[in-house]
C-alpha cells in the first residue's frame, strides 16, 4: 500500500489527471467533512477543499511513506490549511469573552461551546462534554477556534507543556470515547 | 501503546513525548519548533517505534467518529479537479520560458523535451520542470548536509531544516521566502549556535544581490530584538540588520547587504547580539 501511495503521489506531482481524480475520490469526502466541522458555512468549506487539493498537488513530491501514511499526509495538509483559515478570519472570540464563558461553565457545570461548535457538530459536542475541563477547553480553543497553543497557555495561565499534554490526551480520548474503546495507557491522565 | 516503551534511540525524548507530539502533528497543531523536534526524534527512533507512530497518526487522521454531515457534491468534485488542472496549466506556462535557456538543439534532443514536444500538452512539460526542480532541490539538500558536516555543532539545524516534512511546516510558518532562499543556489548559508543553549539560527545570504533571510527556531520566547552583525578578524564589526523574534521564532528578510564585507579576507564570523551587547548566537 505504501508503494502504491508513493506511486500515486508521484503521478499527482507530475500532473497526471487520473491520479488527481484518484486522490480526490480517496480523500475528498474526508477532507470535506473536516472542513465542514471547522468552517461555519458550506461555501467556505467548499472553497477550502479546492485550495487544499491544489496545495496537495503543489506538495505531492514531498510525500514520504517512510515518514507517514498517505491519509496522515493528506489530512495534515488539510488541517493546517483549515486552522490557518480560522486564524486569518480574525473572528475569534475576545479573550475576555472566553473568560466569561469559562466562568459560566464552571458555575453551571454545563459546557458552553457557544463560541464555535453549533448544530453541525452535535456528536463532537457530546464527546467533548465528556472530557475533563482542561482537555475540552484546550481542544475548543486551539482546534476549533484556531488559537495557537501559546495563546491558549496565556489565556488559561497554564504552562505550555501542560496545554500540549492536555490537547494530546483530549484528542486521543475523543477518538477512544467515540469508538467505545478504553484509553491507551499513554493517553491516560 | 503496545510493544514500545522507554526512550527513543539517540534522542532524549521519551516515547510518551513522541506520541504526544505525533498526536498534535496529525491534527496540524504542532508548533514549528516542536515540529523540528518531532522530526528529529522520529527519524532517529527504532523502526518498530516509527511503524507504531505511523499507525497512530494514520488512525487519528482517518478517524471519522466525530465527523458528521453529507458527502461532498459531484459539482464540488468537478470544481476541485478543474482548479487543480488550471493551476497545473498556469504553472506550466509560468515555467515555459525556461525552456529557451541553453542550447536549443540539445534541449530538443533531450528525451523529456522530446516527450513534451510530441504531446504538446501541459502535463508533459510540467513533468519536465518538476523533475528539474526535484533535481535542483536534491543538490541543495546535498550542499546543506555537506555544510553541516563542516560545522558539527549546527548539524541538527541543517538536517532538520531540510527534512521534507518539516519543510512544509516551516514554509507555512515563514512564507514562500523561506523556500526561495533555501533553494537558491546563489545563497551562502551560515549556521549560528546559541551561546545560551537556546535555539538555532540560520542565515541565507544571496551573494548576487546582497539580500538575506534569517531563520531562527526554538529561541527563548522572551527574547527581545537582536542585531545581526559581521565580525572581522581584528574584532571590528559591522551591523547588518535588526531582528525581531516573535514567540521564539525569527523569519525575517534583510535587504541590501554589502557582499564585499563577506568576501573580505578578514571576515571572521556572524553574531547576533542583544540590546545589552551580549553575544547570543555566533557562527564561530
Amino acid at each position: 500500500m505504501d508503494q502504491q501511495d508513493l506511486m500515486l503521489m508521484h503521478r499527482v506531482a507530475v500532473g497526471d489527471e487520473q491520479a488527481v481524480e484518484q486522490l480526490y475520490d480517496q480523500f475528498g469526502g474526508l477532507v470535506y467533512k473536516v472542513a465542514r466541522q471547522l468552517l461555519p458555512t458550506q461555501a467556505e468549506a467548499e472553497d477550502a477543499v479546492q485550495d487544499i487539493f491544489v496545495r496537495l498537488w503543489q506538495t505531492a513530491d514531498r510525500f514520504d511513506p517512510r515518514r507517514a501514511r498517505l491519509v496522515t499526509w493528506v489530512m495534515l495538509i488539510a488541517r493546517r490549511h483549515l486552522i490557518d483559515q480560522l486564524r486569518r478570519k480574525a473572528v475569534r472570540p475576545k479573550p475576555s469573552l472566553l473568560d466569561e464563558e469559562l466562568t459560566a461553565e464552571r458555575q453551571t457545570g454545563e459546557p458552553g461551546l457557544k463560541t464555535q461548535t453549533d448544530e453541525r457538530n452535535s456528536e463532537l459536542r457530546k464527546q467533548l462534554a465528556r472530557l475533563p475541563e482542561l482537555q475540552r477547553v484546550v481542544i475548543e480553543r486551539s482546534y476549533l477556534q484556531g488559537y495557537t497553543l501559546r495563546e491558549v497557555s496565556q489565556q488559561l495561565d497554564t504552562p505550555l507543556g501542560t496545554i500540549k499534554s492536555a490537547l494530546s490526551r483530549g484528542l486521543n480520548k475523543l477518538r477512544d470515547q467515540a469508538q467505545g474503546e478504553p484509553n491507551a495507557d499513554w493517553a491516560a491522565s | 501503546m503496545n510493544g514500545i516503551n522507554g526512550m527513543t534511540s539517540r534522542t532524549n525524548i521519551t516515547i510518551n513525548e513522541l506520541v504526544e507530539l505525533a498526536t498534535l502533528d496529525a491534527f496540524g497543531l504542532l508548533p514549528a519548533a516542536d515540529s523540528v523536534k518531532f522530526e528529529q526524534a522520529f527519524m532517529t527512533a527504532p523502526a518498530d517505534v516509527q511503524a507504531e507512530i505511523r499507525r497512530i497518526q494514520s488512525d487519528l487522521a482517518s478517524d471519522t467518529t466525530t465527523l458528521e454531515g453529507e458527502e461532498p457534491s459531484e459539482a464540488l468534485r468537478q470544481r476541485v479537479l478543474d482548479a487543480v488542472g488550471q493551476t497545473i496549466e498556469a504553472e506550466s506556462e509560468r515555467l515555459a520560458p525556461l525552456a529557451t535557456i541553453g542550447d536549443k538543439e540539445a534541449n530538443l534532443g533531450h528525451p523529456a523535451m522530446m516527450t513534451a514536444r510530441r504531446s504538446g500538452g501541459m502535463l508533459a512539460s510540467v513533468w519536465t520542470w518538476r523533475m528539474a526542480a526535484l533535481v535542483m532541490f536534491g543538490v541543495v539538500v546535498t550542499l546543506a548536509v555537506f555544510n553541516a558536516s563542516s560545522q558539527r555543532e549546527a548539524s541538527m539545524l541543517a538536517s532538520t531544516y531540510t527534512t521534507l516534512n518539516t519543510f512544509d511546516e516551516l514554509e507555512s510558518q515563514f512564507g514562500p521566502q523561506f523556500t526561495k532562499f533555501l533553494n537558491n543556489p546563489n545563497c551562502r548559508h551560515y549556521y549560528l549556535v546559541s551561546t545560551q543553549n537556546d535555539g538555532m539560527v540560520r542565515v541565507a545570504v544571496n551573494e548576487l544581490n546582497g539580500n538575506a533571510f534569517v531563520l531562527g527556531l526554538d529561541l527563548d520566547p522572551q527574547q527581545s530584538s537582536m542585531q545581526l552583525r559581521i565580525v572581522a578578524n581584528d574584532g571590528s564589526f559591522q551591523p547588518l540588520g535588526l531582528l525581531q523574534p516573535s514567540e521564539g521564532f525569527i523569519g525575517q528578510s534583510i535587504e541590501g547587504i554589502d557582499m564585499n564585507v563577506f568576501a573580505a579576507a578578514n571576515f571572521n564570523r556572524l553574531e547576533l547580539i542583544d540590546a545589552d551587547g551580549t553575544v547570543m548566537f555566533t557562527s564561530a
